[in-house]
């Protein structure tokens, strides 16, 4: 399997009317590619992965992934490119309390409004054994480490095999032994899949690593 | 609804226990009571209607015709005034129904004591658990429920009740012995004993036994002296129980045809008998018949008037709780925002949070108005067939 490109052209977003918009005037990130994109507060790193991963929608421009104009599908299309193609890991993880890991690592396939199939929960338990949750996959998220919850989150992001990757300061409630772990297993996952990754990032310590490190203030006007 | 949105559901009503309990409680109480009342009130319709059904004419004195169904089908309440036997032994003699006099004044432990005929037993396909239908004086047949709580079987006694203690011309209790117990029908039946008319006769004070009077020994008892009729005052002791030896000294003063009974129920032969027998007894303006249905209906109508406010007072707490219910989802939907956030992120589908939220509401409303009717029939067989038992 190989991993999606993204090609950002004169993209515009602007959250609430009068308020200074980010703008990005353009941006490509090669297939497989293991891009940082940094920048200080409130420059508009997370917009820009929100409107890459389709969550938000840019009020100009263009954003392509893969083959796809993610700016000119409908919103229903966007959610089913996003579930199938696009792995998230978040800051705060975002895992359900309410679930247990291994439920938390099914939802996208859940989303899909269908049951793992017996190959997918192989594949769980593999790479929950490569993330060192295996064991922890019937606790709730509760009931585990900030560093295993992130770790969780990653084996999620993972499950529906997605060509681009993209995380949100996933280090960002770590420490710096915790989120380097998070970062190698992050590669190391994309290096077997072949996948994209994108990491949006403030922390200057982990780019090592990285091929690529976009600085947004140089590319945001 | 998807397997997985289910299981999501479920998955969040177990994680958040107490919210799910206390709003499936909510509901099941809001709905307890018109459930209830609606359950009792379908149950005491049909079993009302059935015993109208199976006693379509009753006749008694002229007064309140509800009064007069509820006393003489349900033995409940009192009959203002009574209509001499006579009027049964007429009917009777028309050859167009068997009439059943009913007199009820007595009490066993506060059940009714009906007294009535032998007829009585056939018309209501009455079976007997033991023993027999009342042939003596004194004799007494008791209704299932009776029995059991008075804890009594043939071969028992129990003594009826005094209903007038400082009466000076004298009401005492008679020693009735036990000779049959009904099988249960979850009819009045089962609430009353049932003894001959004379018994019952001998309870009100129309008939009675005492010693024999000598006026020359006992000229402190004897009030007036006549050549074949002796009055005597209070102090006579009148007998309290029916022994071989004072049977015979039972006997009415006046006319036996005269003696009251409160209703007569007539066990007609066919629709022309019961026309018959209606128009003769309307005819006659010291009685009244009535059609028991007719009446039964009237009854209930007015018991459906009440019910319909309280069936819109129930509308407006069901109203207001599902105002309520909305609002508390409102501010759980708020609560729950991340995790509402984070499914948006993963790719949920369209309209996918919504329908979660709606499968859980759903889930809580089904078990709340399954509680709801469970303690809705709980309240009802408490009610209908449990201690509370009501006709």
């Amino acid at each position: 399997m190989r991993g999606a490109s993204v090609s950002v052209k004169e993209l515009e977003h602007r959250h609430i009317v009068g308020q200074h918009p980010v703008r990005v005037a353009h941006l490509d990130i090669g297939a497989g590619e293991k891009v940082a994109i940094t920048g200080p507060s409130g420059c508009g790193k997370t917009t820009l992965l929100c409107c890459i991963a389709g969550i938000l929608l840019p009020t100009s421009g263009e954003v392509t992934v893969g083959e796809k104009r993610i700016d000119q599908l409908s919103d229903s299309d966007r959610r089913k490119f996003r579930r199938d193609n696009i792995g998230l890991v978040f800051q705060e993880f975002e895992l359900l309390d309410h679930i247990d890991v291994r439920e938390n690592a099914y939802l996208p396939i859940w989303l899909d409004g269908r049951e793992p199939t017996d190959d997918e929960e192989k594949k769980l338990i593999e790479r929950s054994r490569r993330c060192g949750i295996e064991q922890l996959l019937h606790r709730k998220p509760r009931a585990l480490s900030q560093g295993e919850r992130q770790r969780a989150a990653v084996c999620r992001a993972l499950m529906n095999s997605p060509t681009l990757i993209l995380a949100d300061e996933p280090t960002g409630s770590l420490d710096s032994n915790s989120g380097r772990a998070v970062l190698d297993l992050l590669f190391d996952e994309a290096d077997l899949s072949g996948a994209t990754v994108v990491v949006v990032t403030h922390d200057s310590t982990i780019l090592d690593g990285f091929d690529r490190v976009v600085d947004l203030v140089g590319e945001a006007s | 609804m998807s397997g997985p949105m289910l299981r999501l559901a479920l998955r969040s009503l177990s994680h958040h226990k107490v919210r799910t309990v206390v709003l499936a409680l909510c509901i099941a109480l809001v709905g307890v009571l018109p459930t209830a009342v609606d359950g009792l009130l379908e149950l005491y319709r049909t079993r009302l209607a059935a015993r109208a059904t199976s006693t379509p004419l009753v006749v008694g004195a002229p007064g309140s015709r509800s009064d007069l169904l509820i006393h003489a089908l349900y033995f409940r309440g009192d009959v203002e005034r009574m209509i001499p036997r006579k009027v049964a032994i007429e009917a009777g003699e028309s050859g167009h129904g068997v009439p059943i006099p009913i007199h009820l004044k007595g009490s066993v432990n506060g059940n009714p004591l009906v007294g009535t005929t032998p007829d009585y037993e056939t018309f209501r396909s009455i079976k007997m658990i033991r023993g027999h239908w009342p042939r003596k004086l004194a004799e007494a047949a008791f209704g299932s429920k009776v029995a059991k709580e008075l804890g009594i079987d043939v071969g028992g006694s129990i003594a009826t009740d005094v209903h007038k203690l400082h009466d000076l011309a004298g009401s005492y209790p008679l020693l009735l012995k036990v000779t049959g117990v009904l099988s249960r029908t979850g009819t009045p039946d089962d609430d009353a004993v049932f003894v001959s008319l004379q018994t019952s006769w001998v309870v009100s004070g129309e008939i009675h036994g005492h010693l024999r009077i000598d006026p020359q020994k006992d000229f402190n008892l004897v009030l007036e002296n006549q050549s074949n009729h002796i009055t005597a005052n209070a102090a006579v002791v009148e007998a309290v129980e029916v022994t071989p030896e004072n049977e015979d000294s039972f006997h009415p003063h006046g006319d036996p045809d005269a003696l009251p009974v409160t209703a007569i129920l007539i066990d007609a032969n066919d629709d022309k008998g019961a026309t018959i027998l209606r128009s003769r007894f309307r005819r006659d303006e010291s009685l009244q018949p009535i059609d028991s249905l007719v009446e039964l209906r009237e009854l209930l109508a007015v018991v459906m008037r009440a019910k319909a406010i309280l069936d819109a007072n129930s509308m407006l707490v069901i109203v207001a709780t599902v105002l309520l219910l909305g609002l508390i989802v409102t501010l759980d939907v708020k609560v729950r925002e991340r995790e509402v956030q984070t499914l948006e992120r993963i790719g949920a589908p369209r309209g996918f949070v919504a329908r979660l939220l709606f499968t859980e509401i759903a889930i809580v409303v089904c078990c709340g108005g399954l509680l709801s009717i469970f303690l809705a029939r709980a309240a009802i067989w408490f009610v209908a067939d449990g201690p509370l038992l009501l006709p």
